[in-house]
C-alpha cells in the first residue's frame, strides 16, 4: 500500500532495497511466527484474543513471555510487567532509531517504530556501516513490510495448524536456531565481536533472572563491550 | 488458563501499549536526551547483542545436563542443540549464505534427534 501510495521513485527504490535486504531473516521470522502462533492454541487460548495478540501486540517477545504465564493464570498486570521487562531490548532500538526518525512526522515516527523489529534494525545498522545509507525511512519501512507480512502470515499458519502439528520443545529449537543463524553475518570487525563476547557471557550469568532481565543486562554489556572496542577510543 | 473476555482483551490493549512504548520510547523523547556520537555508534551493536542474549542459552540448555552423564565427552560431540548451531556457524561462513547454513543446522538438529531417541 505504502509503495503505491510513494511514487517518489528513489523512495520507492529504498523501499524496495529494504525489503530485499531482510530478506535472508525471513525463514526465521517464519519460524518463530509459527512457533508463536501454535503455541498459543496448544496453550487454549481463543481464535479472537490470537488473533488480537498476532496483529494488536506484535511483538513475539511479549506474546511468548506471558504465554506459561497465562497458563497458571497469573493477574493480568502481573502479566504486562513481565511483558514490559521482556520488552527493554526494544527501548535500546528506539535509542538507535532515533537519529534516523528524529525528522519524521510523530505519527510516522511512531508507526514505523510500533513495526520494527530486530531484522529490520540489523538491516538498517549494516547499510549505515556500509556506508549505503538514503532513504533511510523508506529503506527501513520495506524491510519492515515484509517483516511484517511474513511474522502475521506464519502466525497465522501457526495458529490454523495447530490442531494438526505436533510441536514440542525439540521442533521449537528450529526457531532459534533461524534467530542464531541471522546473527551470524552480523559478526564482522572488532566491536561486533566484543558485543558478542559480552552478550552471551552476561547472559549465560544472568540465565535464571526472572522476567528475562539477564537479556536486557546482555544487551546492555554488549553495547558497553562494543563502545569500548571501537576504534573512536584509541583517537581520543 | 482462566480469563473473562474483559480481561483478555485488556490483556491484549495494555500489551500493545508496551509495545508502543517500548519501541517508541527515545523517539518521543526531546531531541537532547537521544543518544549521540559514541554512543549512538556502539548501539548499531544492539541487535546483534540481543539476538545472542536470546539464543545462546536456548543452545547450551542442555550441556549441564551433559556433563552430569557418564560418557560427557561423546554425549557433548552429540548434543543436537550444540551441534547443529556450530554447523550452522560453519556452513553460513563457508558458503556466505545465511538459508545454507539453516538448513545444515536444522538438518543436523532433527537428525541428531533421532540419533537421540
Amino acid at each position: 500500500m505504502w509503495l503505491a501510495l510513494n511514487r517518489h521513485p528513489a523512495r520507492r527504490a529504498a523501499f524496495i532495497a529494504g525489503a530485499r535486504a531482510v530478506a535472508p531473516s525471513l525463514p526465521a521470522m517464519a519460524a518463530w511466527g509459527l512457533v508463536t502462533g501454535v503455541a498459543m492454541m496448544k496453550l487454549g487460548m481463543a481464535l479472537g484474543p490470537a488473533l488480537g495478540m498476532t496483529f494488536i501486540v506484535y511483538s513475539g517477545t511479549s506474546q511468548l513471555t506471558v504465554l506459561p504465564l497465562m497458563a497458571t493464570s497469573t493477574a493480568v498486570l502481573t502479566l504486562v510487567l513481565a511483558a514490559a521487562l521482556a520488552s527493554l531490548r526494544f527501548v535500546v532500538y528506539s535509542a538507535v532509531l532515533s537519529r534516523h526518525l528524529s525528522r519524521v512526522a510523530l505519527p510516522l515516527r511512531l508507526g514505523t517504530a510500533f513495526i520494527t523489529i530486530d531484522p529490520a534494525v540489523a538491516v538498517l545498522m549494516q547499510r549505515q556501516r556500509a556506508g549505503r545509507l538514503v532513504q533511510r525511512v523508506a529503506l527501513l519501512n520495506g524491510a519492515n513490510t515484509i517483516t511484517a507480512l511474513t511474522w502475521c502470515g506464519s502466525s497465522l499458519l501457526g495458529i490454523a495448524l495447530a490442531a494438526v502439528l505436533p510441536m514440542g520443545a525439540e521442533l521449537a529449537y528450529i526457531g532459534v536456531l533461524a534467530l542464531f543463524a541471522i546473527t551470524v553475518p552480523m559478526l564482522v570487525g572488532r566491536p561486533a565481536w566484543a558485543a558478542a563476547a559480552a552478550s552471551i557471557a552476561v547472559t549465560l550469568l544472568g540465565a535464571d533472572w526472572p522476567h528475562r532481565l539477564g537479556t536486557f543486562a546482555a544487551v546492555l554489556a554488549g553495547v558497553a563491550a562494543a563502545l569500548l572496542a571501537s576504534p573512536g577510543r584509541r583517537q581520543a | 488458563m482462566q480469563y473473562s473476555p474483559l480481561e483478555i482483551w485488556t490483556l491484549i490493549a495494555l500489551l500493545a501499549f508496551v509495545t508502543l512504548a517500548a519501541r517508541g520510547f527515545f523517539l518521543v523523547l526531546p531531541r537532547r536526551w537521544q543518544p549521540r556520537g559514541r554512543v549512538e555508534q556502539a548501539l548499531r551493536y544492539a541487535p546483534l547483542a540481543a539476538l545472542l542474549a536470546i539464543t545462546v542459552p536456548e543452545i547450551v540448555q542442555q550441556l549441564p545436563a551433559t556433563w552430569q552423564r557418564p560418557e560427557p565427552g561423546w554425549a557433548l560431540f552429540t548434543d543436537p542443540r550444540l551441534i547443529s548451531a556450530l554447523l550452522l556457524v560453519a556452513v553460513t561462513r563457508l558458503t556466505r549464505n545465511t538459508l545454507w547454513g539453516l538448513v545444515a543446522g536444522t538438518t543436523a538438529y532433527l537428525g541428531l534427534l533421532q540419533l537421540a531417541v
